[in-house]
């Protein structure tokens, strides 16, 4: 499903990337840790191409990702995206905000896009906020309707950037419960959090990031109880 | 007292608000054809990928930014019929204006475009949308809220502005007032009122942005 071989990335002569090569496959739920800074941020941003790479390859279900191609698009609608942030847009409702990408990117007509955004934001456990601005919406609840705007575009893979990193404690927990529903479903992820509870319950395979490598991957369990990389175990220390 | 006004009758009141008609139309015409300029240079001066586009608009800018709109108009209606090119008076006091408000609209749309977070054009090219769609849909509903103070600002400016004309003998309003004042010797009663009629046009622009800006406010 998603492939990346040996990537470099630069910011100027800051070397953020230092050879990534990852596979995730059709269904698995791919949990990305490390310190601030680290690069892990920046891996998903390459993956859909918010971010050029200067070296190696990124393939998504076959197709390579560029992000100075026309072509990037397409596979970006395959890709959903969450934000720290939530990046709604501040002047159309939850259900518009869901909608919207529907009827300008897939050219679907009007009724269509409402009822499957109504059917997504359902999903998130939104249906009484359709008609709610984001400014209305809680952070929790803005964060919902962002992961609903993904996925009423029905992608292969979802990338989520630290989606609980911005939110009060209270709120982080309705989040995490709509993406283990959807890692329950089978739905391909790769999680960048700070969550560990989330990665133990959920993540088929964690990768721990240190200065632009992986510097070590394998599956939860071992990755918490065992760690080999040293700098692995000062990190595990440093968060529980 | 009364002897000063003696001859000055609602004619000469028709007369000025003729040429407030006319300083109407001169504003109408910078706006709708400088719009047009503005967009695209606001639009080029923030385009990434193209640092030559991003150049032209920026030299743009600060030419006509940087120097009066005086000269201009005096450049634009005598250099052009020098050249050969005999316009309608009224097309060639507005070739000045229309690119005067398209330097300084310009670089409210880039400001306004510009100002939009990061994160609203990632949210949107990560739905996989064109650069269009993401400016239409995403970008403008922001940043045209952003652009209405500063463009009013400039609307007025301009509707001042268009006074300058009338150093080209071009009857508008300021030298429809100027003519009556030489034929009534009125002087302080004319121009009183040219400045009200300026007045009228512009604070009805500045309520309606007021307006407008609560209006749009809602749920930023």
């Amino acid at each position: 499903m998603l492939e990346l071989e040996d990537v470099h990335k630069w910011f100027g002569n800051l070397h953020v990337l230092k050879g990534i090569s990852m596979t995730v496959s059709r269904g698995e739920v791919v949990v990305v840790i490390g310190r601030s800074g680290s690069g892990k941020s920046t891996i998903l941003r390459c993956i859909n191409g918010l971010e050029p790479i200067q070296q190696g390859r990124i393939m998504v279900d076959g197709e390579v990702v560029d992000a100075h191609s026309r072509h990037v698009r397409k596979i970006r609608e395959e890709v959903g995206f969450v934000f720290q942030s939530f990046n709604l847009f501040p002047y159309y409702t939850a259900l518009e905000n869901v909608s919207l990408a529907l009827k300008i990117v897939k050219r679907m007509p009007p009724a269509e896009a409402r009822s499957i955004a109504e059917e997504m934001l359902a999903r998130v456990g939104l249906s009484d906020k359709l008609d709610a601005y984001p400014d209305r919406l809680s952070g929790g609840q803005q964060q919902r309707v962002a992961i609903a705007r993904a996925l009423a575009m029905n992608p292969k893979l979802m990338l989520f950037d630290e989606v609980t990193s911005a939110l009060d404690p209270e709120l982080v927990g309705e989040v995490l419960k709509v993406m283990q529903d959807l890692a329950e479903g089978g739905m391909t992820m790769v999680v960048v959090t700070h969550e560990m509870g989330f990665a133990r319950r959920v993540a088929d395979r964690v990768l721990f990031i240190h200065e632009g490598q992986i510097a070590e991957e394998g599956p939860t369990a071992q990755i918490f109880a065992a760690p080999r990389n040293e700098s692995l175990r000062a990190f595990i220390e440093s968060i529980l | 007292m009364p002897e000063l006004f003696v001859a000055f009758s609602y004619k000469d009141v028709l007369f000025l608000l003729q040429g407030a008609l006319v300083t109407i139309a001169m504003c109408a015409m910078a706006l709708s054809c400088g719009l047009v300029v503005a967009l695209v240079i606001g639009l080029i001066r923030t385009a990434r990928r193209f640092p030559a586009l991003r150049w032209i608009g920026w030299g743009y800018v600060e030419i006509f930014r940087g120097t009066p709109l005086l000269m201009q108009i005096f450049i634009a209606f005598f250099g052009l019929s020098i050249l050969g090119l005999e316009l309608p008076r009224f097309v060639a006091v507005s070739i000045p204006l229309i690119l005067y408000t398209g330097a300084y609209m310009g670089e409210i749309v880039r400001a306004g475009v510009e100002a939009v977070p990061r994160g609203q054009w990632e949210a949107g090219w990560s739905l996989g949308m064109s650069y269009r769609q993401l400016m239409r849909y995403v970008v403008a509903p922001v940043a045209v809220r952003i652009m209405i103070p500063p463009s009013v600002g400039f609307l007025v400016q301009l509707v001042k502005g268009t006074s300058l004309a009338y150093v080209v003998g071009y009857i508008e309003l300021t030298r429809a007032g100027y003519i009556i004042s030489q034929s009534t010797y009125a002087t302080m009663l004319v121009f009183t009122l040219v400045g009200a009629i300026y007045f009228g046009i512009n604070y009805p622009l500045s309520l309606a942005s007021q307006r407008l800006e609560v209006r749009l406010k809602r749920h930023a």
